[in-house]
């Protein structure tokens, strides 16, 4: 189910006045949450709720045993088992054609003739998401970081929170778990602040996203064309705003619904594109995914605790997983490699250079930062590497002649809306959408407010998927 | 911050702004329509699916769908007539699925609008993909998405400025439409000419042509334009673009009987029956038709090769003459009087029985 759907705001409906009505306990409550996180994912592919028990399960069997279990090997198997199912799970579902696809090119660079079918494998929805969010459930209990689940419907809500399911905050067991041991109820400020966030994701998503970014984004890197530079940053620069409207819009969705029911979920989003630097970049932009590849990943790898090079390598490492985690292609293996070249280099300059920074040199700094990523958009949004090649000659201005697709109205539409948006990003870096809230007088809130109501009901979509669903 | 405060402004106003928007539209003469989207398609599909009906189905193009009226099918055959003809889609997919994918056995009537049926014989071809589109929803839809599509239905009917569709009309007034209607000269090009919504659209996907597009001449040649018959004329005859395009049509030709045929002759040995119809175009729409897809080459030669019953409108002097308001569908009161004599003609040829017809 989408947040940008019919169904889902009757469905938010029932949920929320089940949740609220004086007629269910606690427990019971909970119950209600968990078997309305199943219709909502089940109503999608009903079948494929039975990989999310698996896991549930697995996870939950694993859990129970390393709290108790002392002896290091069997904690270890208890470990791996946890991995195994999980990552064998988005091996299969996620990898699968793109395994099999890389072991037919090498048998046939090596001269042997080999065809392989693809298999019809569906990918799951949020199977990356709810994956990585178990396993840092088990990962933590190895390492006895977090305390057990006391319940298994706790663990089971957990893992199936409908807000966060399908695409994020991927969120930590000792953030979550425990908000479901005391009954929860939003406060009447908490509840409106949590439509007030519902609405803004929306409007990100229906408004911003799919309605005003998305199409110039769609005829640029369909075109199949060498195209004129300023068409290839139009429609590069369109693909940003539409990634960051998207994606943030889902998460401020997820945030504002879990709110509504009184629990609280962590940002996942800081202004990222007034980020200076790459390091800055990473702190702001899917910051529950960026901690995780940081806590499970990079410091395991040895970190920056192991001297310069282990810890280039190991940033390096971390990043191209990162991008394969994305999606199954080396598209995004290359968009990871660029992201951990950006984030080396950085560390290189940082220790040669020390710039203190003011408003002046941030602002260009944020600047350049922004045009870079731009750059590993390019991979993460072409599907084929002669369509990245393309646009970013286009981009750098060695392609003669390009094509013009996009009208000059698109041109001033995606500029004018960048920008607003890269300011907005820079004016907001160091303070947070509350604290601008607090400040704005009630009348103007409520004016803004409705005027984005109204502009989600005018653009209506046609209930366009969230990007993210597809990692 | 007074959040109560704020909340209550924001549902006031923006309700005050949607009921604005929305009578400001009916008074620019905007009135509720369903729009003939993937959902309502997929509808079709699955009641063609599971129905035990009596059932006869149609598949085509926009012309079978317009041509072909529901209620006048129903109260002379006493048949149930699944609409599954596609706009802008050829029925080659369609036909294909219901062979590989059901047990149907009953009476296809396949619509062949000559451009859209001759010129797709791949999976890329642009009206192939139109109706593989529809039928890959309906395989792959959602219980979601089907909630959405009914609830989505009383907004449909109830609201001017609500729409569902997947045509991108340029009267749709939906934000990215308005906006699009924005854009003037061109450094991308020529704009193409605007497309108007001309159909009336019912539930059961029974669609008439709107009554604008019937009575009102200066609206009907918006949509003339809209199918692009100056450029296409402008194809000249000696160019090598020209020679290139009609090489390009006869192997698709060659290739789309080839594949008909061959599922036409599959599924009567199953023990069903396919009609092939020719559904009226006029004016210059036919007379492109006739110089590019000319009859004998095409329509005789699909005719010839497969073996099936066939009716084209031009052999029939009651079919000729009809109201085509923008040349290529006919109006409601010349679709209903179609879909009757067509009914006869079926009769008097054996392919429908004689006491179907009340």
């Amino acid at each position: 189910m989408l947040f940008n759907s019919l169904s889902f705001i009757v469905f938010l409906i029932i949920v929320l006045a089940l949740y609220y009505a004086p007629i269910l306990t606690w427990v019971s409550k909970k119950r209600m949450l968990l078997l309305s996180s199943y219709i909502f994912y089940g109503l999608w592919n009903p079948p494929l709720v039975i990989l999310l028990w698996i896991s549930t399960l697995v996870d939950w069997m694993a859990g129970k045993k390393l709290a108790i279990e002392e002896n290091k090997r069997k904690r270890k198997l208890w470990l791996l088992l946890s991995m195994f199912v999980n990552l064998g799970f988005l091996g299969f579902f996620k990898y699968g054609n793109f395994l099999l696809e890389n072991f037919t090119a090498l048998l046939n660079a090596i001269g042997i003739e080999f065809q392989a079918r693809p298999m019809d494998i569906i990918l799951p929805m949020g199977i990356s998401f709810y994956t990585f969010q178990t396993m840092s459930y088990t990962i933590d209990m190895y390492q006895k970081r977090t305390e057990r689940a006391r319940t298994f419907l706790d663990f089971a809500l957990y893992v199936t929170f409908f807000p966060q399911l399908v695409a994020g905050p991927i969120v930590r067991a000792q953030d979550l778990i425990s908000q479901f041991y005391e009954e929860k109820k939003a406060t009447i400020n908490q509840f409106l602040w949590g439509v007030f966030l519902l609405t803004i994701g929306l409007f990100q998503k229906v408004v911003l996203a799919d309605t005003l970014l998305s199409n110039t984004a769609d005829d640029v890197y369909g075109a199949g064309k060498v195209l004129h530079s300023l068409d290839a940053w139009t429609g590069t620069l369109a693909f940003s705003g539409q990634i960051f409207f998207d994606f943030a819009g889902y998460s401020t969705c997820a945030i504002g619904i879990a709110l509504m029911l009184g629990i609280i979920l962590p940002d996942n989003f800081r202004y990222p594109y007034a980020s200076i630097g790459f390091s800055d970049l990473w702190r702001r932009w899917h910051i529950s995914l960026s901690t995780w590849l940081r806590d499970y990943l990079y410091i395991p790898l040895g970190g920056n605790k192991h001297g310069i090079i282990r810890m280039y390598v190991a940033l390096m490492v971390t990043m191209l997983l990162g991008g394969l985690w994305h999606g199954a292609a080396w598209t995004f293996v290359v968009w990871g490699a660029l992201h951990g070249i950006y984030l080396v280099v950085e560390r290189l300059l940082r220790s040669k250079i020390h710039i203190k920074i003011n408003a002046f040199n941030g602002i260009l700094l944020a600047f350049l930062t922004y045009t870079l990523v731009n750059f590993t958009w390019v991979f993460f949004r072409a599907r084929e590497f002669s369509t990245a090649k393309n646009i970013i000659a286009s981009m750098l201005f060695i392609n003669d002649g390009g094509e013009k697709i996009v009208p000059s109205f698109d041109i001033i539409k995606v500029f004018v809306l960048i920008s607003l948006l890269f300011i907005c990003h820079w004016i907001m870096r160091n303070t947070s959408m509350k604290d601008v809230s607090l400040k704005t007088p009630a009348w103007l809130l409520g004016v803004v407010w409705g005027i984005m109501l109204f502009l989600i009901a005018i653009s209506q979509g046609s209930g366009e998927q969230f990007i993210y669903f597809q990692f | 911050m007074n959040l109560k405060r704020s909340f209550i402004l924001a549902t006031i106003f923006g309700l005050i702004l949607i009921v604005g928007w929305e009578l400001y539209w009916r008074s620019q003469n905007r009135t509720p329509n369903l729009d003939d989207n993937k959902a309502l398609w997929a509808q079709q599909w699955s009641k063609f699916e599971t129905s035990n009906e009596n059932k006869i189905v149609f598949i085509g193009s926009s012309r079978i769908l317009f041509d072909i009226q529901r209620p006048i099918w129903k109260k002379y055959t006493n048949t149930d007539a699944i609409m599954l003809g596609v706009q802008g889609g050829t029925p080659l997919p369609i036909l294909k699925q219901v062979l590989e994918d059901t047990n149907y056995k009953g009476l296809i009537v396949v619509g062949v609008a000559p451009d859209l049926f001759f010129w797709a014989s791949e999976i890329d071809d642009f009206s192939w993909k139109r109706s593989k589109a529809l039928l890959d929803y309906s395989k792959d839809r959602t219980y979601a998405q089907r909630i959405n599509q009914n609830l989505s239905i009383p907004l449909q009917k109830n609201l001017a400025f609500y729409r569902d569709g997947n045509e991108e009309w340029s009267d749709d007034v939906d934000l990215a439409t308005l906006l699009k209607n924005l854009r003037s000269g061109e450094r991308a090009g020529p704009i193409p000419p605007p497309f108007f919504n001309f159909e009336d659209v019912h539930l059961d996907r029974n669609v008439e042509m709107s009554t604008k597009a019937t009575q009102d001449s200066v609206f009907a040649n918006t949509i003339i334009k809209a199918w692009g018959l100056d450029e296409w004329e402008k194809e000249i005859e000696d160019s090598e673009e020209y020679k290139k395009m009609q090489k390009d049509i006869e192997n698709k030709r060659n290739k789309v009987i080839s594949y008909f045929s061959k599922y036409a002759e599959e599924y009567t040995r199953k023990g069903g029956s396919i009609v092939l119809v020719r559904c009226p175009s006029s004016g210059k729409y036919r007379d492109l038709e006739r110089r590019d897809f000319p009859r004998e080459e095409f329509w005789d030669s699909l005719v010839n090769n497969t073996n099936l019953p066939s009716i084209h409108f031009e052999d029939y002097p009651q079919l000729m003459g009809l109201k085509i308001p923008e040349l290529s569908h006919l109006s409601k009161e010349d679709a209903n009087f179609f879909t009757l004599e067509l009914i006869k003609i079926f009769k008097q040829e054996g392919i429908l029985s004689n006491n179907t017809l009340q």
